[in-house]
């Protein structure tokens, strides 16, 4: 049998149907979830966040026009009130400095080269990118998101989306490189 | 050669941009074509491919070694859903869209409050419901009137033979018009607690196997027609 699209959940959802609403949820709700960990987090608010954006996706079914697919209108929805919640939080500037104190308190890069292969030091060093840069590694390889559906996601030119992801390879080599393992690029 | 050098230089820039959504597989056709014909003809373009691909694969197993959501959150949200107005709203907002004008208007004038009250009427006639469709199978016409208002100082004592129809909440209002304009109905009263309208199908003293004839057309009619029987 086959299963509903997702274009045909949202319609559903549109009218009012829970069960449609429900398998909507369950389809989505983990990446979106770790999609929002990004932004925030600690996981109870991430879950607060979560129950915030499905509760817009049945509010706002009927509003949806299908120019995008219904994962990224959900994920740009997500990202909004991730950042909304960021900007709440007076001390949100404060949790960037704690970040990066954890990764100061972590292993450098060289100790993680000795402790782990070298999949795991790709990894920790994915890590340790910056938040811009660890965004759009999520939406491009986790959330398989084309250069489009970034595009619209981080509300960016698409040659952006481009460049972005080319410099977060390059950190992530330079990051490698630390860490002892020349992978050859660029 | 200089600038043949750099134009090369530029689509290599190019082509190892577009890499990562090569290796996820969501690069559109012609660029899935371009960067084919690049990788085939330059080695180093390869080898940077291989290391997207391993940059990939750790990705992706950071993003599922992270925590899933517990399942209060689904719990809470359902609740909210529950207790959530607007689709009411919605659902008389494109009832005004055609014959349900009437319907969506009367649904547009009830308070907030008095759509509150709205749906605990509905569940209190999902019982109501259920007893009229227990009755059908016991038979007397007479039982139906548990859903009916019965006749009052209006439209509604307008002589003639009724039926009692649920209407599929996904049921869309040109089905709806269209399947009463077959069975050559006009809604007389509704909607009741529950959903129902009276709908006059014909004119007093209707033989028993005409109104039959009706309601097995409705009860065909799956799709759009959640519940039908005869009404006084």
């Amino acid at each position: 049998m086959q299963s509903d699209s997702d274009q045909d959940l949202i319609l559903r959802v549109a009218k009012g149907d829970r069960l449609a609403f429900r398998t909507l949820y369950a389809r989505h709700n983990v990446r979106v979830f770790r999609f929002i960990l990004r932004f925030i987090k600690d996981e109870g608010q991430a879950e607060d966040l979560i129950g915030e954006v499905f509760l817009d996706v049945w509010r706002q079914a009927d509003r949806f026009e299908g120019r995008s697919s219904v994962s990224t209108w959900i994920l740009g929805m997500a990202r909004f009130k991730a950042l909304s919640s960021l900007r709440k939080t007076t001390d949100a500037e404060l949790d960037e400095e704690k970040a990066g104190a954890i990764a100061d308190d972590a292993d450098t890069p060289e100790v993680v080269a000795q402790k782990v292969d070298k999949a795991q030091a790709i990894r920790r060093c994915i890590d340790q990118l910056s938040p811009e840069h660890r965004e759009i590694v999520d939406l491009v390889y986790y959330q398989e998101k084309s250069i489009s559906e970034v595009a619209e996601i981080v509300r960016i030119p698409e040659n952006t989306v481009k460049t972005r992801m080319f410099y977060a390879r390059k950190r992530l080599q330079e990051l490698m490189q630390s860490a002892g393992v020349d992978r050859g690029w660029p | 050669m200089t600038t043949r050098s750099e134009i090369d230089n530029a689509e290599r820039r190019a082509i190892s941009e577009l890499l990562p959504w090569y290796a996820a597989g969501t690069l559109s056709p012609a660029d899935t074509a371009r960067v084919e014909a690049a990788i085939a003809a330059d080695a180093t373009l390869r080898d940077e491919l291989e290391i997207v691909r391993e940059d990939q694969d750790a990705a992706f197993a950071l993003a599922e070694a992270s925590p899933r959501p517990s399942a209060r959150v689904l719990d809470d949200l359902m609740k909210r859903v529950e207790a959530e107005p607007a689709k009411l709203a919605h659902v008389a907002a494109r009832a005004k869209a055609s014959f349900a004008d009437w319907f969506g208007e009367k649904l547009s004038m009830l308070a907030p409050r008095t759509l509150a009250y709205a749906a605990g009427a509905a569940a209190l006639a999902l019982v109501v419901q259920a007893g009229v469709i227990g009755s059908g199978f016991i038979g007397g016409p007479a039982q139906f009137q548990t859903a009916s208002h019965g006749p009052s100082g209006s439209g509604a004592t307008a002589a003639g033979t009724f039926v009692l129809i649920g209407f599929n909440s996904e049921a869309n209002a040109g089905d709806m018009t269209r399947l009463l304009e077959q069975v050559r109905g006009t809604i007389i009263d509704g909607p009741r607690p529950g959903g129902f309208y009276r709908v006059r199908v014909g004119d007093a003293g209707m033989s028993q196997a005409d109104l039959d004839r009706v309601i097995q057309t409705l009860r065909g009619q799956q799709a759009i027609v959640r519940f039908v029987g005869p009404a006084s």
